[in-house]
């Protein structure tokens, strides 16, 4: 060392011009340094999940959404529809914006005189401004699920803009840029902005805002600690400069290596000049002891100089010890899941690095310039002696009471302990923002209106075209809907069912290829079917929203999926005829299907099925097949089918309309009669009965029978499960049995008993013996809520990793450092002793250990040990000194404890500056490690010592001097 | 300096009478009537629809008109929606015809900006070429090949469109391209029709192209096996045909 200080000394001139040179160069590049708060770009890229959903935000925009929230009166007016539309169609041209949905753009499939009908909910060049048309459509949306609770709240009040954004876009730019569109395209209302680009944009704001303001609050504080320890310029201008510069040159590296500022490392730059002011402080106070001791005249240069070598030479280990640790303690964040939390540790280590470099350098290099401090304030100063006084009282109560101390620890550490289990973890977003912020106010609508504004996704990998593919995806659906704060499931496979019902009256996935595809024809091209399936629809997405970021109750939801797939879902499923299964199979394939879906309506509806042993034993009963005679109305509903059909539609071409009366009149009662008992005895009185001109053409009149017959099975079918319905009905509850919705939604898990086609498992099919369409599916969870869970299992690894890591190498450092495995022991004992309150205080606070807070222990070890070495070091110094060891510790509490205090008071008055900060992790970062300041600063001065003297203080005999 | 404006006016109009100079509305009036000259027709009309990432779905339909304004189209593939028919009658009443479930569905009148199965043509644009009866027309520029015209909507006519720019050629009133603008002056598709061949007595482009510039869509029609003047039915252009035919 004593080497080393020589050469500084030598090359002090040099050093400045370097180092000079070195900030202007840093200083230039930091002008590029910008914030990324953009939390994907976080997320460890290798992660399969994380794979994952970066895909399905590529290929379907479907992670990255942006809302915008428009509150008005009465949204539908003409005024506010007009706004709304103007907004999509702004939108919609910003570069980066894949596809705009909103009340003015939003796929409506209804029926129009019993026709369906694709188009748009609203006629976005046509927007209404007729009352009566508007409370028309007012009525029509809220009654729709597709809208209500998705696009317009159930009170009419808010209506939601959502803009999915491309994945490779700049999202907080671009979310920036849509709130600054909204503004402008509809002031005067009441905005609201959610979604996570959003959460972005509000998060970056605060972040700069924080900086800018904390950042000079932190350098004053250190001045005014500084200048309150040194009492003057140079003690205040040297510990300074170090922060300064070593700031400039991380961040201006971090630049250099095109690395951006995170939501986590936006604290860098007040955590070094917190630290890095640490060395300097050090090594000036070394310097005014040494210079004080020695009383080195103003003019004796050669003793000055002999001074500053010798203070550099002793202090410099220790200094140079403490900042290893430190970085230490920042380095074991390298492997953290969040790729922000592994850079901010890098680069805070490496700024620390930087500090550490200019205090052993560049600081005694400026004090070698500098002449000697005056004498006549320091030692005897009158405002000093307040904390000499202190030093003195503590080195007494130390000394005498040591057994007290210990056995205090003791209790401490029983408390501690006690309370860890209440410790508990927390990576919500939304978590960051004080209560009070728009984003909350935002978050909190959301939730209360639209079921929240976390969407999580679930792929379906199977072709998205096969009904049981759809079947099994809507299945899924209904499950998500049985789950706490999981709402509004949506996939192609309600297009599909939407369509269905409008078409034939039932809210099912039709049963075969062609049907499906003959409803996909009128969605075919819509720009929805983008974020519903793939351009070859071999892999489909179903999306839902989640109420909740907690991380408990997302946990819960993950894992029921994630069991519903494993038991519930089967990746191979055999399609059937059914009529080619043995009928005890075929029942109970059927029953059992039917029984789930009603089982899951059941929960869907909040209830639970009362007596599921008569439930599955009436299912068996109604889907036995039984002679049907149509009912009244339903021959009505026959007769008018018939009529339209032969006038308009039948191959067989009957020109009188009379005529076509007269035959169906016929064709009618013979049904009621019996005598039409199928579909040959309908051919039968079709040519009996048909003009003589139209008899000829059997194959127009087959097919004419063909198609009428399929009419009246139809009706048949459509009446067996209506009074199937009558049936289960009569075994729920009022609530139920009264709720129209539960009525259909069993009316069309009912529908099964007609389909031709059903699905069973290979075994059921293997054991029947019958061969069929093998389709295979597989469902994989996605989404941000999902990631969380990662992030969260993540949190407590990299923890305890980064933890062990941190204790461990300081450990080892200081047992080499004694030479003594029990010396090292106890020097690292008061900072495990820290950690331990830490935790404990965050378990008591009710502090969750999050993003932020879960670094806290490591930097407590990297920083916190510095008092115990700089404590040690000197006690060992001083011992081999004076020989005897109550004495050393005297004299190490008096002079080295004082320049604990001050380093741990002026660090920890850093960190208590971020409580103002506005983002709460920060905050409770912030005290959190202040208070670990003081934890480490206080044990390092009394526990230490105590346990020294317990132990006996052999362990730090002197083996010679380094 | 009145009589000198009247002068003008007078010596403007001789001046078109004499070069011969259709007006614009003429012109667009009469390319119309070269696209529906043909009595009746009949084509196997593929259609390629090519996505933002260049991937192409084919689809396959037998294609009929009689007259202007009788047309039906079905498909043939892709095989889960062969069967499938369009049929637009007269008076803007279309029809769809959907085998799996043996139903006609008609097509209600207000959807018809919604894209034609996936294409980029929207019901309209799938309907008769009748661009001089619903748009006003102004002669932009000419050259020896073309002219170019601008139209805007007729009063009380709703489109979805701002306005148009046409090319029509000189040389047989062929129109070749036409621009969509969207109502704030934005170029939104563009239809090229190509190949243009004389098949007989008339004029027909083997190859249609829409391109939907903001969602970066195309579809391409081409056309084979055409025949004109087979002298079809109006029954063929009906409901009951409509459901029948395989």
């Amino acid at each position: 060392m004593q080497r080393f200080a020589v050469v500084v000394l030598k090359f002090r001139i040099p050093i400045l011009i370097v180092t000079l040179i070195l900030t202007l160069f840093f200083g230039w590049q930091m002008r590029h340094l910008r914030v990324n708060s953009d939390l994907i770009t976080y997320l460890k890229p290798d992660d399969p999940a994380v794979q994952l959903f970066n895909r399905i935000g590529e290929e379907y925009a479907g992670t990255a959404m942006a809302m915008i929230g428009l509150e008005a009166e009465d949204v539908f007016t003409y005024d506010v529809l007009q706004t709304v539309n103007r907004l999509t169609e702004a939108l919609r041209q910003l570069p980066g914006v894949a596809t705009v949905t909103s009340l003015t753009d939003v796929l409506d499939i209804r029926s129009v005189d019993g026709d369906l009908e694709v188009g748009r909910l609203i006629d976005r060049h046509a927007i209404p401004s007729d009352p009566e048309e508007l409370r028309r459509i007012r009525d029509y949306a809220l009654s729709k699920d597709m809208y209500n609770g998705r696009l317009i709240s159930s009170d009419g009040r808010i209506t939601l803009i959502i803009a999915r954004l491309q994945q490779k876009a700049d999202k907080q730019a671009l979310a920036e840029k849509i709130q600054q569109v909204a503004r402008e395209q509809a002031p005067g209302y009441r905005l609201y902005f959610s979604g996570l680009p959003m959460q972005m944009v509000e998060i970056n704001d605060i972040i700069i805002r924080d900086m800018t303001r904390l950042v000079p609050v932190v350098v004053l504080v250190l001045i005014g600690m500084l200048y309150f320890s040194f009492r003057m310029l140079r003690g205040v201008a040297l510990p300074l400069l170090t922060v300064m510069i070593s700031t400039v040159w991380a961040l201006g590296l971090m630049s250099l290596l095109g690395y951006e500022l995170t939501i986590i490392s936006n604290i860098m730059p007040v955590l070094l000049i917190a630290i890095g002011s640490a060395y300097g402080i050090h090594m000036l106070a070394r310097y005014n002891e040494d210079m004080r001791r020695h009383n080195i005249n103003r003019h004796d240069t050669v003793g000055r100089w002999q001074s500053i070598r010798e203070s550099l030479a002793e202090v410099g280990v220790p200094i140079i010890l403490a900042g290893v640790t430190t970085l230490i303690g920042f380095f074991s964040f390298a492997g953290a899941y969040l790729t922000s939390v592994t850079q901010f540790g890098v680069f805070t280590g490496i700024g620390v690095a930087f500090a550490l470099l200019i205090s052993i350098t560049v600081v005694p290099a400026v004090l070698a310039m500098l002449p000697p401090p005056p004498t006549r304030r320091t030692a005897s100063g009158r405002e000093a002696n307040m904390l000499v006084h202190f030093l003195d009282w503590l080195a007494d109560f130390v000394l005498r009471r040591e057994g007290w101390i210990l056995a205090g620890s003791v209790v401490v550490i029983g408390l501690a302990v006690v309370g860890l289990p209440r410790l508990h973890r927390e990576v919500n977003l939304l978590e960051y923002f004080p209560r009070h912020t728009d984003i909350r106010r935002a978050e909190d609508m959301m939730r209360e209106h639209f079921g929240g504004s976390n969407p999580i996704q679930l792929v379906v990998q199977g072709d998205m075209k096969h009904p049981f593919v759809l079947k099994e995806a809507r299945e899924l659906e209904k499950f998500l809907e049985t789950l706490p704060d999981v709402s509004k499931p949506q996939s192609v496979a309600d297009l599909i069912c939407e369509m269905n019902r409008v078409m034939n009256g039932r809210y099912t996935v039709p049963d075969t290829r062609e049907g499906v595809a003959n409803l996909w024809f009128f969605i075919e091209g819509e720009s929805v079917l983008q974020q519903m399936v793939n351009p070859d629809a071999s892999e489909g997405i179903i999306q839902a929203n989640l109420a909740t970021m907690e991380m408990q109750r997302v946990r819960r939801v993950v894992r029921a999926i994630d069991r519903y797939f494993r038991t519930r879902a089967d990746s191979v499923r055999i399609v059937v005829r059914r009529d080619e299964l043995p009928l005890a199979l075929q029942r109970q394939v059927l029953a059992d299907g039917i029984y789930w879906l009603i089982a899951l309506d059941v929960a869907r509806h909040g209830a639970t099925v009362p007596d599921s042993a008569a439930l599955l034993k009436a299912i068996l009963q109604v889907i036995e097949p039984q002679d049907e005679r149509l009912s009244k109305t339903l021959i009505s509903e026959l007769r008018e089918k018939w009529l339209d059909f032969f006038l308009m539609e039948s191959p067989v071409e009957i020109d009188d309309d009379a005529e076509v009366e007269r035959l169906v009149g016929r064709l009618v009662r013979s049904l009621q009669a019996r005598q039409i008992k199928n579909e040959a005895a309908l051919s039968r009185a079709l040519r009996r009965w048909l003009p003589r001109d139209q008899r000829d053409d059997a194959g127009a009149v087959e097919e004419t029978a063909q198609i009428a017959w399929r009419m009246v099975q139809e009706l048949v079918q459509k009446q067996r499960v209506q009074r199937a319905v009558e049936r289960l009905l009569a075994l729920f509850p009022d609530s139920l049995k009264q709720n129209p919705d539960f009525r259909d939604d069993v009316r069309d898990d009912l529908w099964m008993m007609n389909e031709t086609y059903i699905a069973v498992s290979p075994d059921d099919a293997r054991r029947a013996g019958v061969d069929g369409e093998r389709v295979r599916l597989q469902f994989r969870q996605s989404g941000m809520p999902l990631i969380y869970t990662r992030l969260d299992d993540s949190l407590m690894r990299s923890q305890l990793q980064s933890l062990a890591i941190a204790l461990l190498l300081v450990t080892l450092i200081l047992m080499v450092q004694f030479r003594s495995l029990l010396a090292g022991l106890i020097a690292v004992s008061p900072i495990v002793l820290t950690v331990l309150m830490n935790f404990a205080l965050m378990a008591y606070l009710n502090v969750p250990l999050d993003n932020a807070t879960m670094m806290i222990a490591s930097i407590a070890i990297g920083i916190g040990i510095d008092y115990a070495i700089h404590f040690t070091s000197r006690f060992k110094m001083e011992f081999g000194r004076q020989g005897d060891g109550r004495q050393a510790l005297a004299t190490t509490l008096e002079t080295t404890g004082r320049a604990i205090l001050i380093n741990a008071l002026s660090v920890a008055s850093g960190f208590i500056i971020l409580v103002f900060a506005q983002l709460i992790p920060i905050r409770q970062f912030g005290w959190l490690t202040a208070s670990t300041m003081f934890f480490s600063a206080v044990g390092a001065m009394t526990f230490l010592p105590a346990l020294i003297l317990y132990s006996g203080d052999r362990h730090f005999r002197n083996h010679g001097n380094s | 300096m009145k009589r000198s404006l009247t002068l003008m006016i007078i010596l403007g109009l001789v001046g078109a009478i004499q070069a011969g100079q259709p007006s614009a509305q003429d012109i667009v009036a009469k390319s119309d009537s070269v696209i529906n000259a043909p009595k009746d027709q009949k084509a196997i009309m593929t259609m390629i629809l090519i996505d933002k990432k260049g991937n192409r779905k084919r689809r396959e339909a037998v294609f009929m008109q009689k007259g202007d304004d009788r047309r039906i189209l079905r498909f043939t593939k892709p095989a889960d929606q062969k069967g499938i028919a369009f049929l637009a009658l007269p008076g803007d009443v279309q029809y769809l015809y959907m085998p799996a479930f043996h139903k006609v569905r008609r097509i209600a009148s207000h959807i018809k900006n919604t894209k034609f199965a996936g294409t980029d043509f929207t019901y309209d644009d799938m309907s008769t070429s009748r661009l001089a009866e619903n748009y006003n027309a102004r002669l932009l520029q000419e050259d020896d090949q073309f002219w170019i015209l601008k139209l805007v909507p007729k009063p009380g006519v709703k489109k979805d469109y701002g306005h148009l720019k046409l090319w029509v050629r000189k040389d047989n009133y062929y129109q070749v391209k036409i621009e969509f603008y969207d109502r704030a002056g934005n170029l939104w598709k563009v239809m090229e029709r190509r190949q243009v061949v004389k098949i007989g007595k008339y004029w027909y482009a083997r190859e249609m192209e829409m391109r939907d510039l903001k969602e970066e869509h195309a579809t391409i029609m081409q056309s084979k096996d055409v025949q004109f003047d087979l002298g079809l039915s109006n029954k063929l252009f009906t409901r009951r045909y409509l459901r029948r035919a395989k």
